[in-house]
């Protein structure tokens, strides 16, 4: 009998740990792009999330290596942790919606909508879900305009008024189908929202051209200027980037960004040199970075030795600009080769717009004992400050700038077109037209002084 | 009537052994869970996830055969080459490629020897993300000019950081003269005498980012160009100059390539005035335009254009989409183009036209950015076989370099058959294969 009964017990203790076994050995591994391709430090980084799901399995973990690897941009392999998520815990809305991205991103729209779509039957009506609605809704707007199918498209962005992207895409539908009268006043009120918005200004425009209103391209374009990139069209990848900097490289990265503001700058230099460091053997684009920023910790410790050895580095891995020439330049001025430095900001300078390159080469140029090549860079540098103003829709800074660079260089005649504008976009008229006849005084082929003042806007 | 087992009781031996199965039962039951759960953690995942989706497009080997010709960069280095052209720059009777390289921010001039080395000249210098250098005897001096489209910075940037730069050719080097500054990014110029007054006069694509326009220059001779405002859109790559309406003055045509994806032609209608003409717009804002190029394709008489798409620069992880690859708009007059999709290479940056086979009719060469670049069988450069029908069939030529976003034909080593030349922008993951300016030269075909 006790035979008997321990037999029984034994023949299920065999069913269930095989059951267990084989439960177990079913479960999947990940998977991985060639180690060999990936950032070094973003394999040591994963490694324990890869050791977790490999031996938990566990819808939380798979969902976090997902991420980790959309943030690298891994869209195909993260879409495998995603499902694997998924079939774990069947009720994530979140593993589904990530699976729908990385098809989309990967060119599958058709099944990317069919997962956005089977996410928005189930979103209730809180104030949350609204939201991911909208999103939801937009995403595949997107993608029926990517297979062409504008007739969808249009459908879904009209169901989707409230998010402005959809409101974008909608009016742009309408413009291309010469519908300007329903587009114009979506434009408007848009416009009104977001007074700024480069890509609505834009929309604005290409509604006055096919409605062949000269007169208003010309006044958009002026607006068009000082319009700001505001309203994001594809709203829905912004959640990547918390993912890329988690990981690999950029999370070093972002590590010396938060001890930058407080390290000391031998400590800086210690901790670039060992990001550098890490970047020996491979090519990377942040390896230019890092030396760049050495650079930088290096000028104001005042090593141009060492300046110059990085520069070494940087044109040994074929980079040469404006920058690493004025680093250059600012090298041999701190050892006394004024003359050697002044050929190198002449160079940077003929690279760059940026102002403050202008300006500290002026400096250098004025270390030089070069003193009208010195006026006419920090002129340039003031009216390129001042040109940044106008764009920024800061007038009254960019008007004094520019009186300022005037003054130091009247004969340029790129300075008097630009305070031109200036005085346009504030409304002075005539003032405007002065400065874009003594443009022409200086420079009879600046051909957009001329076509300012055969089109003038009033 | 009982049976002879029940009356004989079992031996002592069979006793014994009932009584050591027992044991060994009992230890059985014991041991497996214990065994089991020991052993757990050890078990292997032995599952799988589902087939991983690639969307890379790789093609049939090509039956003409090329051999591959590069110098290998520094293993730090990502060499950042946006144009290459195959031409004789130098006018020594051999072709040369023609290079604007952003990295260096330089123009060079390489030579391939028929052994397959190579020599670089460095041609100009300081020129802030160069996108294009264009070869022309601006001054009709009989000597090759160099204008180059001054990006001013390689990554997006919607700032006035562009400008062409004319670098007149003469015996004592290059003489740079700025003909146009103050505008956004550029990355094409093309001449063309618009204004019919004997000189050329210039196309440019001032590309931008966000803003962007397209201008002609009028040469008003010594250097000098007044700048007229064509069209204003973000996003011009190319602007071919040719006569597409056939009527002996030379037209611009330009592909839009942000948000709008809209080709777009400007008619030449005398006297420097232009009439600009929609010709073709795609809903699909990613598309990924990438250049645009005018050949005879069909050698119906007319010029057709063809843009390569594929470009999506703009995200930072880019993937090869399924409407990526080579269009071809077949002139049909009239302003009239019929839109043929001969390719879909993934990623597909770059194109350029040539007979390859000698056969007589015109192949399509094209380069790739952005193919699936995880698994190595991708292809970065292939070429597309016309039928004499315009039937095109792709075959792959290599899956290296990568990241490719210009290609060039032409014969490299004087031996009569077009060789192919192409650039690697080495600005996205991963950082593999990488290349700078790579040559392909065609060997000819062993006999039957």
């Amino acid at each position: 009998m006790l035979f008997r009964s321990l037999l029984l017990i034994f023949v299920a203790e065999c069913l269930i740990c095989g059951y267990t076994l084989v439960q177990r050995a079913s479960r999947p591994a990940p998977v991985l792009p060639d180690a060999r391709l990936m950032d070094p430090l973003f394999v040591e980084d994963i490694q324990p999330l890869v050791a977790e799901v490999t031996d938990q399995n566990s819808a939380y973990d798979w969902m976090l290596l997902g991420e980790a690897l959309l943030g690298q941009g891994y869209y195909s392999h993260a879409e495998l942790c995603f499902a694997q998520a998924a079939e774990l815990m069947p009720e994530s809305r979140l593993a589904e919606s990530r699976i729908a991205y990385c098809q989309e991103r990967t060119g599958r729209t058709t099944p990317s909508t069919q997962t956005y779509r089977e996410l928005l039957a189930t979103l209730d009506n809180s104030r949350e879900a609204q939201r991911e609605q909208m999103q939801t809704r937009y995403e595949i707007g997107r993608n029926f305009l990517r297979e062409e199918e504008i007739e969808q498209a249009e459908q879904i962005f009209r169901e989707n008024p409230g998010f402005l992207p959809a409101r974008y895409q909608l009016a742009k539908l309408l413009i291309r189908s010469d519908r300007i009268e329903e587009a114009l006043p979506l434009i408007e009120e848009s416009l009104q929202r977001v007074p700024r918005s480069l890509k609505f200004r834009k929309l604005e425009l290409q509604a006055y051209r096919k409605a062949g209103d000269d007169q208003k391209v010309a006044r958009t374009l002026l607006m068009l200027e000082r319009a700001k990139h505001s309203v994001p069209l594809h709203p829905g990848s912004t959640f990547i980037e918390p993912f890329r900097l988690q990981y690999g490289i950029d999370r070093r990265v972002e590590a010396f960004n938060q001890r930058i503001a407080g390290g000391d700058l031998d400590q800086l230099a210690e901790e670039l040199e060992a990001l550098i460091a890490l970047t020996e053997e491979r090519a990377t684009t942040h390896r230019a970075i890092f030396l760049m920023r050495l650079l930088e910790v290096d000028l104001q410790r005042k090593r141009s030795e060492r300046m110059l050895q990085t520069i070494a580095q940087l044109n040994e891995l074929g980079i040469q600009n404006a920058e690493i020439l004025l680093y250059e330049a600012r090298a041999q001025g701190m050892q006394g080769n004024w003359q050697q430095a002044a050929a190198l900001v002449r160079r940077a300078s003929l690279m760059s717009k940026d102002p403050e390159l202008h300006l500290a080469a002026a400096e250098i140029l004025e270390q030089a004992d070069e003193g009208a090549a010195a006026k006419t860079e920090r002129a340039l540098g003031l009216r390129l400050q001042a040109m940044n103003h106008y764009r920024e829709d800061q007038l009254n800074e960019a008007l004094e700038l520019i009186q300022k660079s005037m003054t130091l260089n009247p004969n340029d005649a790129q300075t008097w077109y630009d305070r031109g504008m200036i005085q346009l976009a504030q409304g002075n008229q005539e003032a405007a037209r002065a400065d874009f006849q003594a443009c022409l005084e200086r420079d009879p082929l600046h051909g957009r002084a001329s076509e300012r003042l055969t089109t003038f806007v009033d | 009537m009982t049976s002879a087992a029940e009356n004989n009781p079992p031996s002592e031996a069979v006793r014994r052994s009932h009584k050591g199965a027992t044991v060994l039962l009992i230890c059985l039951v014991v041991l497996l869970p214990l065994a089991t759960w020991l052993l757990l953690p050890l078990v292997p995942p032995l599952g799988s996830l589902p087939e991983l989706y690639s969307g890379g497009t790789s093609y049939d080997a090509s039956p003409l055969t090329f051999q591959r010709v590069s110098e290998t960069p520094p293993v730090t280095a990502l060499p950042l080459i946006t144009n290459v052209q195959i031409l004789d720059f130098d006018q020594d009777g051999k072709n040369e490629i023609l290079t604007c390289d952003a990295a260096g921010n330089q123009v060079l001039l390489i030579s391939v020897e028929p052994d397959g080395s190579t020599s670089t000249e460095v041609l100009i210098k300081d020129v802030a993300a160069p996108a294009h250098a264009t070869p022309v005897d601006i001054d009709a001096d009989g000597d090759l000019d160099v204008i180059v489209s001054v990006l001013g910075n390689i990554q997006p940037d919607d700032g006035v950081v562009g400008k062409v730069e004319l670098h007149e050719q003469t015996e004592d080097g290059f003489v740079r003269h700025i003909i146009l500054d103050d505008v956004r990014r550029v990355a094409d110029v093309q001449p063309g005498d618009f204004d019919q007054d004997g000189d050329l006069d210039l196309a440019v694509a001032v590309f931008g980012y966000n803003r962007g326009e397209v201008v002609w220059l009028e040469n008003k001779g010594d250097f000098q160009f007044l700048d007229h405002h064509l069209y204003a859109a973000p996003g011009t790559i190319h602007v071919p100059v040719a006569d597409y309406d056939g009527d002996g003055d030379l037209d611009i045509a330009a592909i839009v390539s942000q948000e709008e994806e809209e080709l777009v032609a400007f008619e030449n209608l005398g006297k420097g005035k232009f009439q600009a003409r929609s010709l073709w717009m795609t809903p699909n804002m990613d598309l990924g335009s990438a250049g645009l190029l005018h050949a005879d394709l069909d050698q119906d008489g007319d010029e057709d254009l063809i843009l390569p798409a594929g470009d999506n620069l703009e995200d930072f992880d880019a993937y090869p989409q399924p409407y990526h690859g080579c269009y071809w708009f077949e002139n049909k007059g009239n302003w009239d183009f019929a839109l043929h999709r001969i390719s879909d290479l993934g990623g597909t940056y770059a194109g350029a036209v040539a007979d390859l086979d000698g056969d007589g009719d015109l192949d399509v060469v094209l380069a790739s950015m952005t193919n699936d670049w995880y698994s190595p069988e991708h292809a970065s450069l292939v070429w597309l076989e016309n039928d004499g029908e315009q039937n095109f069939k792709t075959w792959q030529i290599d899956q290296r370099p990568i990241h490719l976003v210009t290609v060039a034909t032409g014969d490299l080593n004087a031996d009569g058959l077009p060789d192919i030349a192409a650039g690697a922008l080495n600005m996205r993951k991963p950082f593999d294969r990488i290349g700078s300016v790579a040559s392909w030269l065609q060997r000819p075909q062993e006999g039957p």
